[in-house]
């Protein structure tokens, strides 16, 4: 009997099920033993870096890295799928009409825009993105030997967190929460700012850059500077003298730069208007819009202002994306990796011209203006318009023409209608809309309905406080 | 705890396993059975693949081509046989055995269209399924294969079971579909549901490209060649697949493929010949063209009511329509396939090898032609350039099972494919076909002219092309120590090599962007699913009425996913290759989940009439984080078959009854790291053309998630009326999907990533199901069959665990608390009064509400199909067709939206005689003329429809014929596809989709339609 067993097994080996059922038990042999399951639903994930990572000094160097770049996506746009401050603000106001055929673009371009726009709702993530990312970066470069005086990255990242602050205050209606971080780094919920608190929490952060970057050629400190100055003016006349001080130690010659790269973030500009051919520079857009294409017609590239130099290719025939619209390309970037201004010399002078306005010192304007103006071949002397109307009209002109495409006119023209008391109507584009229908009369971007998932600011939802645009209020 | 509880559970199931072994040596004397089945009266014949089973044991064969069956092993003494099989009653007969002899008994099997004994497979082997207290939908695809107009699974699977809802992308040879079986369980996570080829799993993904074709993405289960499946069963739900374990919440859609059986070879050859045609109403490209106006200047309705110009003419073209211009085409279609099957009673085979050509509809105008090589210079256009969308596929399959013992059967298949498809340009693509020619104008002189973009001659020049082999392998190995035992083993993996390149050559196709410079992307997938599924059944006769299997298994399944990305732009003139691009981009991605499962499953049988059946899983899985343990997904169920009480009145009028019902839970897993916080490595320019290695937050991860859980129970009745000439099947369910995994969106306050995995809230699912199978009509000259499948549904999200609403298809599709998931969303248009009455929409007249409010499903909530055929001449001629009706839901229809809001060329825009419906859409979609505040209600359209799928004509050739060329079968089937549909939906097709196959999103926007389709196949064998 015993003998018969043994060969009924050895047949039983001998088939290939009993090799399997022998590959069972051993299975479940192993799924015994401590730990053996758990190898057997490991997998080792390639994409994913830990935590870990970042903790090291190198690691903290890499999110530093990241907080530039990720800054520079959210100011200039990225590859191709969402627009930067700097392009919105054009779009927005009259230096960009929209020359394809996404209609979140359009709505914006017509001022009519409401909180499901799912395109300014990337770019406002992508503002918030770079925020989050530079404060990561200065909390892991501080944990990892750094100190705030004496590393450049940390200044920087503190100078790049307030100029989001700065970047949302311009843009975006009152209303905008600012998530923290926890000690752990988790997500905290922010609560609604006002657009004045938004410029306050700005100049907060740029003070602390300036505070850690000493030294009068310190570019960090030149930048933080600028960009608190401008927030300065944003919060009010009465701030403009206090402003254009600060502004005086600041060379003609300084740039901040946003930096690309073709394999990294490239020129954002230069990617939605001449390569993809969205963009396209206007000329007198909806009545009250500058001829940005320069005299005449605007359609004479040879009359173009030199602050703003365009072609359009194709023979003077191109179309954009939606192979209607004219396209006008912007020969102030020309690839992939040129850079974009985001603070200069030439913008803390163009403060101190308007300080000095607002002072009543046209003169001192005027000179300020034309002082700029004699650096560039073919720019004439501006003589003084006479009135004060005229002369803010010209310095808000000059200033449109020396930071095109910079991100500073859809500030600016808020703050005519907030500072200087124009109508939106007399300001914005208005009007017949070039692709149809009319222009809006909005003077903010919309905070994005997925923003309700903020507790504290769904709370003030709940309360009544946010409006259809999500908004504490949109006025300019 | 969890962990030792599992280890229990393993230690248990290792005392099982140990258990087969000791019964492999602890057998008696056995004898064998043999006999043969066939047809009783008129019908007559041998009947092949009857399953014969010694009723109490685990010992059950098939009957070979003669009918014959042997069943060996069997224990002495007094048993009963029975025999099952398909289309007709099963019968039992008792026999008695004496060990070391041979006993003999024959079977005549009375026809009856329906019966309640039909084999199915589940988790556990195969199994009556009168004995299951679910449903299960089988399809026996052989015939269908053969006689309808399929050429693909998701052809295979619309329509044919109850609450199976496929939706087709779109008219595209070669894209893909989405699949859902009971609704959609999940917010968050896949709803397709698990696919199983021959016993192991299978890639199913719905969504299987990187190509930028908008939502012609092809889907992985249309790999699969339906002239190699045997049948399809359809497992619906937690209740009947809680032993598929993880990811079965979706349901299983079970193939088995075609095996051979015993005897001398046969062979079958077929051909198919086919063409394809598009005449879909195109909508009409309309320009007004302004009263004295410059020219290209138009004057819109709008502007016309509020007396801003006037119109002079309304200009109309249509380039779909137009001789000279149309990129239209007949499309063509060819099938060769050849298989051939038998074997001896120790081996069989099956091999099978097709080729599958079809080219789309698409189709270069001669006059394009002309005018792209005149500007080229080139001599010839590549064949891609003339015919962009085309498939070319070969399926390869070798199926063979092996008698290696008289204990042991070994099954090993072997599936192979490749597949070469070129896809066109559409959908949400501006270098699309559609894009072009719906969003021209009806004058030259108006925006961009005829065409909207470009000109067939560029878009068709942009090259994409999907390569994909599969080979698809699994051994399976029964064991039988015993009559009361059986072990089984199956092990296989489904490997995947996928590589979409997407080409535009220098100075060649549409000026977009740099693309004329030329650009490249390649990337390869490989995709892996890999299955070890080991297992033992016992089954005891534990008295007189009361019978008894257990089962028990293992199962460890991994499914790995890599891919590499390969981008090069900017080429030298002439160069087809990656490398010359002087920019370059290379990335990678890799996923990888694992589950290990252990299950056992208890049936007690009462009288063969009463069963019960109890049953657990418990599941690890490679997901990560501090809930992650085992989970245990329960499973009960009863059926019992009423009719065959003897105080039951059945008769003529009512044959059989069962009732049957089930309880069960499934569940679904995250991806492996989404309870991990973890960073991406990325590259930043930082200063002058100078990158720096940079690392960002990917993952805000969340350390408490578990699994999401499913539960769901079935309630139903199978019944037989009229001489089982009718047969009914009705079932109601009610799911809930608990700790639902949402990925939650994050406030754009907090920047990206942009949404993080929690489990919040659930989903429920309810509904009916009702299949109706009826005889109408038998007669030797003429008879007719008919089977009505119908469901409704109610699909809800029940909480989303306090968070806001979310998003899923922007603000227009989203899911809110108390209303279905994916539902349409819009600013209403309050009630339009044409205040003036000049018969004109002024935008003063409209009012629209102010907040977003819900405008219906989706997804349809009611379906029905009817599949009808007549036979003529003692089915000698055979015609069929499908109808397939839909209701309760909408669809959006962005393709009008667009050209009203962007191209201004819709009939509301510019035809004085359009509808004030279609004037007010027009009208409040324009968020210009509203005063920012615009909705797209107008353009959320009903999407009922009635369809006529299909429409078939088999032709059978009579003996003499068959004789006569020395064959055995012959037949040929002249077929239609997509002939007649009735909507009021004003787009293209009530099923499109140019968003693919994602989970919810689903438009119709510059989508192609489908096109009609007429083939020729005959049939060969011998």
């Amino acid at each position: 009997m015993t003998h018969t067993k043994d060969l009924n097994l050895m047949r039983t080996f001998r088939t290939g099920a009993g090799g399997l059922l022998l590959t069972a038990a051993t299975l479940l042999l192993a799924g015994c033993e401590s730990g053996i399951a758990d190898d057997l639903v490991n997998v080792n994930p390639r994409d994913e870096i830990a935590p870990g990572a970042v903790q090291t000094a190198d690691g903290a160097n890499a999110l530093y890295s990241g907080a530039v770049g990720l800054f520079s996506v959210s100011f200039s746009g990225n590859n191709g799928g969402t627009e930067g401050f700097a392009l919105m603000s054009g779009m927005a106001t009259d230096e960009w009409m929209h020359s394809g055929t996404f209609s979140t673009r359009v709505t914006y371009d017509q001022r009519s825009d409401d909180a499901n726009n799912g395109t300014i709702g990337g770019m406002l993530r992508n503002l918030h993105t770079a925020r989050i990312q530079a404060l990561r970066a200065q909390r892991a470069l501080l944990v990892t030997g750094s100190t705030v005086a004496g590393d450049a990255r940390v200044t920087e990242s503190l100078a790049l967190e307030g100029f989001a602050f700065l970047m949302a205050g311009e843009q975006f209606c009152a209303g905008m929460p600012f998530d923290g971080l926890d000690e752990g780094g988790n997500l905290v919920d922010g609560a609604p700012l006002t657009t004045a608190e938004m410029f306050t929490e700005a100049i907060t952060r740029f003070d602390a850059a300036i505070a850690g970057a000493p030294g009068a050629g310190n570019v960090i400190r030149n930048f933080a500077t600028v960009a608190k100055a401008r927030a300065m003016m944003n919060l009010g006349k009465s701030q403009f003298n206090a402003a254009a001080a600060l502004l005086a130690n600041v060379p003609d010659n300084f740039q901040y730069l946003a930096f690309h790269s073709t394999n990294g973030n490239r020129n954002g500009i230069f990617v939605f208007n001449t390569q993809n051919e969205r963009w396209s520079i206007a000329h007198n857009e909806g009545i009250n819009g500058l001829p940005f294409r320069g005299a005449g017609n605007g359609t004479d590239p040879s009359q173009a202002d030199p602050r703003v130099p365009w072609t359009r290719t194709g023979g003077g025939t191109d179309v954009g994306f939606d192979t209607s619209t004219p396209q006008y390309d912007l020969l102030k970037y020309l690839t992939f990796e040129d850079e974009v201004v985001v603070a200069s010399g030439t913008e803390a002078r163009l403060m101190e011209a308007e300080a000095l306005l607002n002072a009543g010192d046209a003169s001192g304007m005027l000179a300020k203006l034309n002082a700029l103006r004699a650096g560039v071949t073919g720019l004439a002397p501006l003589t003084d318009p006479g009135s004060t109307t005229a002369r803010e009209d010209l310095l808000f002109r000059e200033k449109a023409f020396w930071l095109f495409a910079e991100g500073h006119r859809y500030g600016d023209l808020r703050r005519l209608v907030r500072q200087y008391g124009r109508s939106q109507s007399a300001v914005f584009p208005t009007g017949e809309f070039f692709k149809g229908g009319n222009y809006g009369t909005d003077v903010t971007f919309p905070i994005n309905v997925v923003m309700e998932q903020n507790k504290l600011y769904k709370a003030a939802q709940d309360a009544g406080q946010i409006n259809i645009r999500g908004c504490l209020n949109d006025a300019a | 705890m969890s962990l030792a509880r599992f280890r229990t559970l393993v230690s248990g199931g290792l005392g099982a396993l140990l258990l087969l072994f000791g019964a492999a040596v602890a057998q008696a004397q056995t004898g064998t059975i043999t006999g043969t089945v066939a047809a009783a009266g008129d019908v007559g014949g041998a009947l092949e693949g009857a399953r014969v089973t010694v009723l109490g044991t685990n010992n059950a064969t098939f009957t070979n081509r003669e009918g014959a069956f042997t069943l060996r092993n069997v224990n002495p003494g007094t048993v009963q046989v029975r025999v099952v099989r398909l289309g007709f009653d099963q019968a039992t007969q008792t026999v008695t055995v004496v060990a070391g002899t041979q006993a003999t008994v024959n079977f005549q099997l009375t026809a009856s269209p329906f019966t309640l004994d039909e084999i199915v497979t589940t988790a556990t082997g195969d199994t009556r399924k009168a004995e299951l207290g679910n449903v299960v939908n089988v399809i026996q695809v052989d015939d269908l294969a053969k006689e309808a107009p399929i050429k693909n699974m998701s052809e295979l699977l619309v329509s044919r079971a109850p609450g199976v809802t496929v939706i087709q992308s779109a008219g595209t040879t070669g894209a893909g579909t989405r699949i859902r079986i009971r609704g959609a369980n999940s917010v968050s996570l896949s709803n397709e549901p698990l696919l199983v080829i021959d016993g192991i799993r299978a890639e199913s993904g719905a969504a299987s490209s990187t190509l930028g074709t908008g939502g012609q993405s092809p889907s992985r289960i249309n790999d699969i060649n339906p002239d190699e499946i045997a049948s399809i069963e359809i497992v619906k739900g937690p209740s009947a697949a809680a032993l598929y374990g993880t990811a079965a919440a979706n349901g299983v859609i079970l193939i088995t493929t075609k095996r051979g059986s015993a005897g001398r070879p046969r062979w079958n050859a077929w051909t198919e010949q086919g063409a394809l045609n598009d005449d879909n109403d195109y909508e009409i490209n309309f320009s007004p063209l302004r009263a004295g106006g410059s020219p290209g200047q138009i004057c819109r309705l709008d502007q016309v009511a509020v007396g801003a110009c006037t119109i002079s003419q309304v200009a109309q073209f249509n380039p779909f329509l137009d001789d000279v211009e149309s990129p239209l085409g007949n499309g063509y279609r060819r099938q060769y396939g050849l298989s051939v099957s038998g074997g001896s009673e120790q081996a069989q085979y099956f091999l099978s090898a097709e080729q599958e050509w079809e080219d789309g509809v698409f189709d270069m105008p001669e006059a394009e032609e002309a005018r792209i090589l005149a500007e080229s210079g080139r001599t010839r256009l590549r064949d891609i350039e003339k015919t962009p969308n085309r498939i070319r596929k070969t399926n390869l399959r070798a199926n063979v099972t092996a008698q290696a013992s008289s204990k042991t059967q070994v099954n090993v298949s072997a599936g192979f494919i490749d597949s070469k498809l070129d896809l066109p340009e559409n959908d949400n693509n501006v270098l699309g076909i559609l894009s072009s020619g719906l969003n021209g104008r009806g004058d030259p002189s108006v925006g961009p002219g005829l065409w909207g973009f470009f000109r067939p001659g560029e878009t068709f020049n942009s090259g994409n092309q999907q390569r994909t082999r599969r080979l698809t392998l699994s051994g399976q190995a029964n064991y039988t120590p015993t009559s009361w035992l059986t072990a089984r083993a199956v092990v296989g993996v489904d490997y995947t090599n996928r590589v979409d390149r997407a080409t535009q050559f220098f100075g060649e196709g549409p000026n977009f962007g740099t693309n004329r410079q030329g650009v490249i992307s390649e990337n390869d997938r490989n995709i892996l699913q890999y299955s070890v599924d080991l297992g033992g059944t016992a089954t005891f006769q534990l008295t007189d009425d009361i019978t008894s299997k257990t089962t028990g298994g293992a199962q460890w399944f991994r499914s790995s996913f890599r891919g590499t990305n390969s981008f090069g732009q900017f080429l030298p003139p002439g160069s087809q290759t990656l490398g010359s691009g002087s920019t370059q981009f290379a990335s990678e991605t890799t996923t990888e989940t694992i589950t290990l499962g252990f299950f056992g499953e208890q049936v007690f049988g009462y009288k063969d009439r009463l069963f019960l059946t109890g049953a657990i899983r418990a599941d690890r899985n490679s997901a990560v984080g501090e809930n992650f343990g085992v989970k245990y997904y329960p499973k009960a169920a009863i059926s019992y078959l009423i009719s065959d009480e003897s105080w039951f009145p059945t008769g003529k009028l009512l044959t059989s009854l069962r009732l049957r019902g089930a309880w069960g839970k499934s569940g679904l897993q995250p991806g492996t790291t989404a309870a991990l916080v973890f960073f991406d490595a990325t590259t930043a320019a930082v200063a002058d053309g100078s990158d720096a290695a940079a690392l960002v937050l990917a993952g805000l991860g969340n350390p408490a998630l578990k699994p999401e859980t499913t539960r769901e129970w079935e309630l139903g009745f199978d019944a037989n009326f009229l001489d089982s000439r009718v047969a009914v099947e009705v079932t109601t369910f009610n799911k809930k999907s608990s700790d639902a995994l949402i990925n939650v969106p994050v406030a754009p306050s907090g920047g990206s990533p942009a949404a993080r995995f929690a489990n919040l809230g659930s989903v429920t699912n309810e509904g009916i199901e009702v299949t109706l199978n009826g005889q109408i009509f038998t007669g030797q000259t003429l008879s007719w069959d008919a089977t009505v499948t119908g469901s409704f549904s109610r699909n809800r999200l029940k909480s989303l665990g306090g968070v806001a609403p979310i998003n899923l298809n922007g603000t227009t599709q989203r899911a809110v608390e108390g209303l279905p998931l994916g539902g349409y969303f819009a600013r209403s248009i309050r009630p339009f009064t044409d205040t003036d009455g000049d018969g004109l929409v002024d935008p003063s007249e409209i009012s629209i509400e102010d907040t977003l409010s819900f405008q219906g499903n989706s997804a349809p909530t009611r379906e029905l199909s009817l599949a009808t055929g007549v036979n003529l001449f003692s089915s000698k001629i055979r015609i069929s067709s499908q109808w397939d009706y839909r209701q309760g839901h909408l669809l959006y229809n962005l393709n009008e939206e667009f050209r009203c809001r962007s191209s201004r060329n819709c009939a509301g825009v510019a035809d004085i005689n359009s509808p004030l419906s279609d004037q007010i859409r027009a009208v409040a979609v324009d968020a210009g003329l509203k005063g920012g505040l615009a909705t797209n209600a107008g353009f959320l359209e009903d999407a009922e429809f009635l369809k006529l799928r299909e429409v078939a004509v088999t032709f059978f050739a009579p003996d003499s014929w068959t004789r006569a060329l020395r064959t055995d079968r012959l037949s040929l089937t002249l077929s239609g596809r997509n002939l007649w549909t009735d909507t009021n939906y004003s787009g293209l097709d009530p099923e499109l989709n140019g968003q693919g196959n994602g989970n919810f999103a689903i438009r119709e926007f510059l989508t192609q339609p489908p096109p009609k389709q007429f083939s020729a196949r005959l049939n060969v064998g011998f």
